[in-house]
Order: structure tokens, then C-alpha cells, then sequence
């Protein structure tokens, strides 16, 4: 876990060498998981990157206000789904289809109809494109949920946390975070019916 | 689908999270044993998890440049908000217009057309109506208007100052308007 400056930060500036700054170094040890976490949340490379960018921006913005009771990571990762779920409102005002939408849901529906006919035609089927293809439904359709279950689908099942730093970081009591996440297993199993009932 | 069969299933998500006590987990177990629905069904649970384990990392971009750009971006003093730019275009307008009308004044006086000498009036104060001072006044428009439509001959209506600017038609009658009077031409 990291340690958070407790000084009053100086804004970095371009002209330091890259990652001289102890905010920088935040940024260098946590982008990556931060990225990921947005990623697994939009399904959008581009905003992705540009929630992560905006998230480490509200964090040095708020850096004295963090006092400190959850860790740094924990209190970043809540500014970023706040910031996802500001884009999902917005996009979801917009109508615009960067998450699925009812019609891309139903066409996640045919996809996995659909993979689950080739392969059980193909004869030998090739093992690491068939993991490609899966894995980039299983994001899909989890980029789907509604908002409240992808956010403990992705911090329980992708990011690996325990119940209590679900709960933590998403302010919610434990028992809220078992029942969101018992529903979003039913919907994703039931999104995911034809391709998990070919026995993979 | 048995009441049982909807319990179990119930508890099938903590099971697999390993959140159930030692009492819950055996009727779970001893359930599952039994049906092969719920088995198909825990097993189904049990792949999509680890499905969504299975979802690898992407590697990340690297978003210090912009962070630092954005940073140093709000950083900056903040542009005028809209009370103070109205503000600032209405007093750059209020000089300008200052300046124009000080410059039409200026112009005004300086370069403009001369004016002619206004005429002495042909008209001795109180020769008509005793009203001297007012028989160099112009026809005003209306009155113009109303007094051709009461004459019987369309008769050009001047003011004094009109006939004596044009001396070479003396013949046309003249209807000079004095104050609110309308007198004869001569």
C-alpha cells in the first residue's frame, strides 16, 4: 500500500524529471490498476483513459482532504467509479451505444448463440483464439450490468477484493454487497446460459 | 423448481465465496448430492466465476503527461466570468461612443459646411399679428398638410424665409404661415 505525502503538495511540473515528484510516483504505481478498473467499468479504451487521467487529477485536487481512514488505493478507486458512473449517466442521457444497450445486449445474446454453435461444430477448435473470444464476451456482458452490480462484479470478481473492501469502497454495508452480488451472478449466468451450458 | 431447490440456490453464491457456517454448508452439500439440477446449475456458477477471473488485465497507456498537463491547465488563472466580460465590453463600448460623438462635435465645427447667414426677416415685427420673431419659423409638416387641403388653388405655402431665398419666382402666391396664422401671400 502506499504512502500519501502528507505535505502540502506542489503541483508537478513538466520540466522535473519524469516521476522526481511523489505524486507522480502515485500515478506510475497505480495507473495501471486504475485504468483497468475503468476499462472493466466503460468497455471504452479511450474513456478510459481519460477517466483515469481525471481521476489522478480529482485526487491531487483532493489530497488534503484525504484524512486518511481508508487506504489511498481504496479512496481512488471510489473518485474513479464515481467518474465511471458519471460517464454511464451521461452516455446513458446521450443514448449513445459505447455501453451495451438493450439492442447490443440482445446481440451479445446471438453472439453467444452463436459461439456456442462453432464450437461444438468445429472439430478441433483452437483453444487460445476460443479464450480470446470469450473473454472479450464475458467483458461485454459484464460492461452490460447495471451500474450497481458491475461495480461489485468488477471490485469482487476482477479485482479480486474481499466483501469488506467492496463494501468499503463503495460505502455500502456488507450484506448489500452479498445480494448485489448473488443478482449479478444470476444475470450474468443467465446472459451467459448458451455458452456456459456448452461445458466448457 | 422445488421450494428446496430455490434455497439452496439462494445460498450457492455465498457457498462458492465460502461465506456459509459449517450447518449451512452441509444441507447445501447434501441438497446438491441429490439433485442433479442444482448441480448443473452450481456448476454453471462455479465456470462463470471463473470466467470472470479468467479476464486479463489490458496493458495500461501512460497518463502521467496528461495528468500533469491538466493539472497545470487548472492551475492557471481562471478567464473572466461572464458578469465581468459583459461589464468590460460595455465600458469599451460606452469610451467608444464617447470618443465618436466628441469626434462628430469636433468635426462638426471645424470642417463642416458653412451655414448661410440666416435672412433678415422681410417681415417688421408687428406687421403681421404683431408676431415679429416667430415669422422666420419654418412651416411645420402638418400644418403644411392641413392648410393645402383648406386653400382652393393648390398654392405653394413657404415660409418668409423661402420667398426671399427665391426671388425669381415673386410671381407664385405665398402663403407664409406667421405663428398660427395663415396670411395672404402679397
Amino acid at each position: 500500500m502506499s504512502t500519501v505525502p502528507k505535505e502540502r503538495v506542489r503541483v508537478p511540473d513538466a520540466s522535473q524529471r519524469p516521476g522526481k515528484h511523489p505524486f507522480e510516483q502515485l500515478v506510475l504505481l497505480h495507473q495501471g490498476r486504475i485504468y483497468n478498473l475503468a476499462y472493466r467499468m466503460l468497455n471504452d479504451p479511450e474513456r478510459a483513459r481519460d477517466v483515469t487521467q481525471e481521476a489522478f487529477i480529482q485526487a491531487f485536487q483532493r489530497l488534503p482532504t484525504f484524512r486518511g481512514e481508508s487506504s489511498f488505493y481504496t479512496w481512488l478507486y471510489r473518485i474513479t467509479l464515481n467518474l465511471c458512473r458519471a460517464e454511464y449517466r451521461r452516455d446513458r442521457a446521450r443514448r449513445k451505444p459505447t455501453f451495451l444497450s438493450l439492442f447490443d445486449l440482445r446481440g451479445g445474446q446471438e453472439d453467444v448463440g452463436r459461439a456456442a454453435e462453432l464450437s461444438s461444430e468445429r472439430d478441433g477448435p483452437d483453444e487460445e483464439v476460443e479464450a480470446v473470444e470469450r473473454r472479450d464476451l464475458v467483458r461485454r456482458v459484464v460492461a452490460g450490468l447495471d451500474d450497481d452490480l458491475k461495480q461489485v462484479t468488477v471490485l469482487r470478481e476482477m479485482e479480486g477484493m474481499s466483501y469488506e473492501e467492496v463494501a468499503a469502497t463503495l460505502d455500502i454495508p456488507i450484506g448489500t454487497v452479498r445480494s448485489r452480488l448473488h443478482r449479478a451472478r444470476n444475470v450474468l449466468r443467465e446472459r451467459l446460459r448458451l455458452r456456459l451450458g456448452t461445458g466448457e | 423448481m422445488s421450494l428446496k431447490c430455490r434455497e439452496i440456490r439462494s445460498k450457492l453464491s455465498d457457498k462458492l465465496d465460502d461465506r456459509l457456517d459449517w450447518g449451512q454448508l452441509a444441507s447445501v452439500q447434501a441438497h446438491l448430492r441429490d439433485c442433479q439440477e442444482c448441480q448443473d446449475f452450481a456448476r454453471e456458477c462455479e465456470l462463470l466465476i471463473d470466467w470472470l477471473r479468467d479476464v486479463p488485465k489490458v496493458p495500461a497507456p501512460n497518463v502521467l503527461p496528461g495528468v500533469i498537463a491538466g493539472l497545470a491547465a487548472r492551475r492557471d488563472p481562471p478567464r473572466p466570468t461572464g458578469g465581468i466580460r459583459w461589464r468590460r465590453d460595455f465600458i469599451g463600448l460606452l469610451v467608444a461612443a464617447v470618443l465618436l460623438g466628441a469626434g462628430w462635435i469636433l468635426a462638426a465645427n471645424l470642417g463642416g459646411p458653412a451655414e448661410a447667414d440666416p435672412p433678415a426677416s422681410p417681415v417688421e415685427p408687428g406687421e403681421v399679428g404683431g408676431e415679429g420673431p416667430r415669422a422666420a419659423v419654418a412651416v411645420p409638416e402638418h400644418r403644411a398638410t392641413s392648410d393645402s387641403q383648406s386653400t382652393e388653388s393648390p398654392v405653394a405655402r413657404r415660409s418668409v424665409g423661402d420667398s426671399l431665398a427665391e426671388p425669381s419666382k415673386p410671381e407664385l402666391p405665398v402663403t407664409a404661415v406667421v405663428g398660427d396664422e395663415v396670411s395672404p401671400g402679397r
